[in-house]
């Protein structure tokens, strides 16, 4: 039906109860995104970004109002459609990163794969080519302890896009990593991003992913207040 | 994903080595603690079983109105078909004879003459027929102090004692002087095989042990006995089956006019044996229950901790697009696993030591001679008991203790918003 409509979310509203009472997080969001979009959300503290980002991968769902990701309706998705969604076409990255300390750089990576039955000789070639792409080869058999910050988030997006997912959602992704770690992390997530035409969308207030960001919506105490398209993203290379 | 998960329980200590050694342990205790005190306990009851009462005693009523005098008149007769008919009919026992009588030792010199003088309680006990366990269940081996277990109808083991009291050596030869089974006055000569120290406080000290043949002899008693005793083939002394016994026994083969025919006791009929039995099985219920109840908390406990901690594990999983149910059996397999190899070992340690201890048994003399005094004969060698229950009673803790914490550990994914896990998951 919505042949280019990644996201589509109409007058959405998002409480939560708080004592006995209700708390606003989101109202008023109507918001389409496209096939291969870089958007960000950009908000000060508690404005809603995490709210709207777990809405969108279905991890909350909405008080009122229709979200629709890939083609799904969430409202009318159950638990386990909406999670065969995630497993399939989409991919997270984490402020913390959220690694498995006990698997290898290798084994983190191919989680999702084998949650998709895929078999064992494709798997490794699609994790070794995701790993490569972040530029973690030679650090393949390593475990995460082992690995510095930006080399855990970058093992992270491996893990995020290795199966070739349509969308990718982060949530604060630089925000425990210094500048030069943060650029790198957004020059690879751009160029997956132009090489797989995977749709990404962030969540953060950090100065630097928004020198890369394509299109910038920015939200204020659960409302969305601008909605920008940046032609030439400044840091664009 | 079975192979990926494997792989990280294996790798992941904290989730595999810990709580199997945790689980292995404390099932290990539990095994051992409950098998020690039954066999605390039933050692406790054995000893005063082989002396004295046996699980069941059958005596005549008349004979039971006034044992305390030992009246060998009033005992029973055609002993040997008496115990043919028990053999056959409660097979679960085995029935032997026992000659309950008193008198005085005489110890003389080469030439007659007495050297020394003592009262004496004797027991003539079926040691010498073909099959006898009576050497066995009284520990003679192990009691010998010196000379041989008695090998012919007049020999007789003395207690160390006394032997020292009148100055008797194996080898020698001593008199007893007492009165038949009719009150004629009798003696008879015995050859004292041994001697013998039950290290059992003052319970063997006017002691003496013949044989069933000799004691017979001695006080005209063909084909007689004070008593026949049963004791359960493994020795353990269960109560309720005892006291059923005992009750059948007595409405079937027992007439309340006939004053000589034969009467059950079951071993809690003895003197204050039975607020023993029922306090000691009211200790055992109480610790036994305390210390699982204990135990299990802390094994639901660890349950809990492991599921709470992996709330991250958890989290990421769902968001991968794992179902909240696969997340949740996936838990609950390994926290099976795991508390199934745990209680497997564990049972496995558990009554390898109480089998150990079964066999062995730990001695404990010196803290035992301070309280010799009561009817109850004290035991100076703790012996464990395996049990039937034992093989399963780990896996309650072990196994359904552990499952039981990760459960509800695990309904917390179900309880809350997958959201909410999922910020935990930020923290
Ligand atoms: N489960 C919840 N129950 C109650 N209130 C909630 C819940 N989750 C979020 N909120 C509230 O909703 C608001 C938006 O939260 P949200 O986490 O989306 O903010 P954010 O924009 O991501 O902030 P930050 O930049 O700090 O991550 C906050 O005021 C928060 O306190
Ligand atoms: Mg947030």
């Amino acid at each position: 039906m919505e042949n280019n409509g990644v996201i589509t979310i109409n007058n959405l509203v998002k409480r939560f109860p708080v004592g006995g009472d209700f708390f606003t997080a989101l109202k008023n969001i109507d918001l389409t995104l496209n096939k291969g979009e870089f958007t960000g959300m950009i908000g000060p503290s508690g404005s809603g970004k995490t709210t709207l980002l777990n809405i969108i991968g279905g991890l909350d769902s909405p008080t009122e109002g229709q979200v629709s990701v890939l083609g799904q309706a969430l409202n009318d998705t159950s638990h386990g459609e909406r999670a065969r969604l995630r497993r399939k076409h989409m991919g997270f990255i984490f402020q913390s990163y959220n690694l498995l300390p006990v698997y290898t750089v290798f084994e983190n990576v191919e989680l999702p794969l084998i949650l998709n039955k895929i078999d064992k000789d494709e798997r490794r070639s699609m994790v070794e080519q995701a790993i490569e792409s972040v530029g973690l080869t030679d650090k393949m058999d390593s475990r995460p302890n082992m690995l510095s910050g930006g080399e855990c988030q970058r093992t992270a997006i491996a893990r995020a896009i290795v199966h070739q997912p349509a969308l990718v959602l982060a949530d604060e992704p630089t925000a425990n990593l210094d500048a030069e770690n943060s650029h790198h992390i957004m020059k690879i997530l751009s160029n997956l991003n132009q090489e797989l035409s995977t749709s990404f969308i962030f969540a953060t207030h950090d100065e630097k992913i928004m020198a890369y960001l394509r299109r910038i919506i920015h939200l204020d105490d659960g409302e969305i207040t601008e909605d920008e398209i940046i032609d030439n993203p400044k840091a664009h290379d | 994903m079975i192979k990926f998960l494997t792989k990280g329980l294996l790798r992941d200590r904290s989730r595999s080595l810990f709580p199997v050694l945790v689980i292995t342990l404390t099932v290990a205790l539990v095994v051992f603690a409950i098998g020690f005190m039954r066999g605390t306990m039933n050692s406790l009851f054995l000893d005063t079983a082989v002396i004295l009462t046996g699980h069941e005693k059958i005596v005549t009523r008349a004979y039971n109105e006034e044992s305390q005098l030992m009246p060998n008149d009033l005992a029973l007769l055609d002993v040997d078909q008496l115990i043919d008919s028990l053999e056959q009919d409660y097979p679960d026992f085995f029935w032997t004879p026992r000659i309950t009588f008193a008198g005085l030792l005489d110890a003389p010199d080469e030439n007659g003459e007495t050297i020394a003088q003592g009262p004496v309680i004797a027991f003539g006990i079926d040691f010498l027929s073909h099959g006898s366990r009576q050497v066995e269940i009284w520990e003679l081996e192990r009691s010998l102090v010196s000379g041989s277990l008695p090998e012919n109808r007049d020999d007789a083991l003395i207690s160390s004692k006394m032997a020292d009291q009148l100055n008797i050596r194996a080898g020698e030869s001593v008199t007893f002087i007492g009165s038949t089974m009719d009150n004629a006055f009798t003696t008879y000569n015995f050859n004292v095989s041994g001697t013998f120290n039950l290290r059992k406080g003052q319970t063997d000290k006017q002691m003496m042990l013949v044989d069933l043949s000799g004691a017979r002899l001695a006080l005209d008693m063909e084909n007689a006995a004070s008593a026949i005793f049963g004791f359960t083939h493994s020795l353990y002394y269960d109560d309720e089956a005892a006291v059923n016994l005992r009750d059948q026994y007595n409405k079937t083969e027992s007439d309340s006019l006939d004053v000589f025919s034969p009467f059950m006791l079951a071993l809690r009929d003895g003197n204050q044996m039975g607020q023993m039995v029922d306090i000691s099985g009211a200790m055992l219920a109480i610790m036994g229950g305390i210390f699982l109840v204990v135990v299990m908390v802390v094994l639901w406990n660890m349950g809990l901790m492991n599921g709470l901690r992996r709330y991250g594990e958890v989290g990421l999983r769902l968001a991968m697009g794992e179902s909240k149910g696969q997340v949740y059996r996936s838990m609950i397999s390994e926290a099976v696993i795991i508390g199934l190899a745990g209680t497997v070992i564990g049972t496995g340690i558990g009554l390898s030591l109480t089998y150990y201890v079964q066999e062995n048994g730990i001695d404990y003399t010196k803290g035992m001679e301070a309280l010799s005094n009561s009817s109850m004969v004290m035991p100076n060698i703790f012996y464990a008991q395996v049990t039937p229950d034992l093989f399963y009673i780990g896996f309650i803790p072990g196994v359904f203790a552990t499952v039981l914490g990760t459960m509800l550990a695990g309904l917390a994914i179900y309880k809350r918003e997958m959201a909410q896990l999922f910020k935990e998951l930020e923290t």
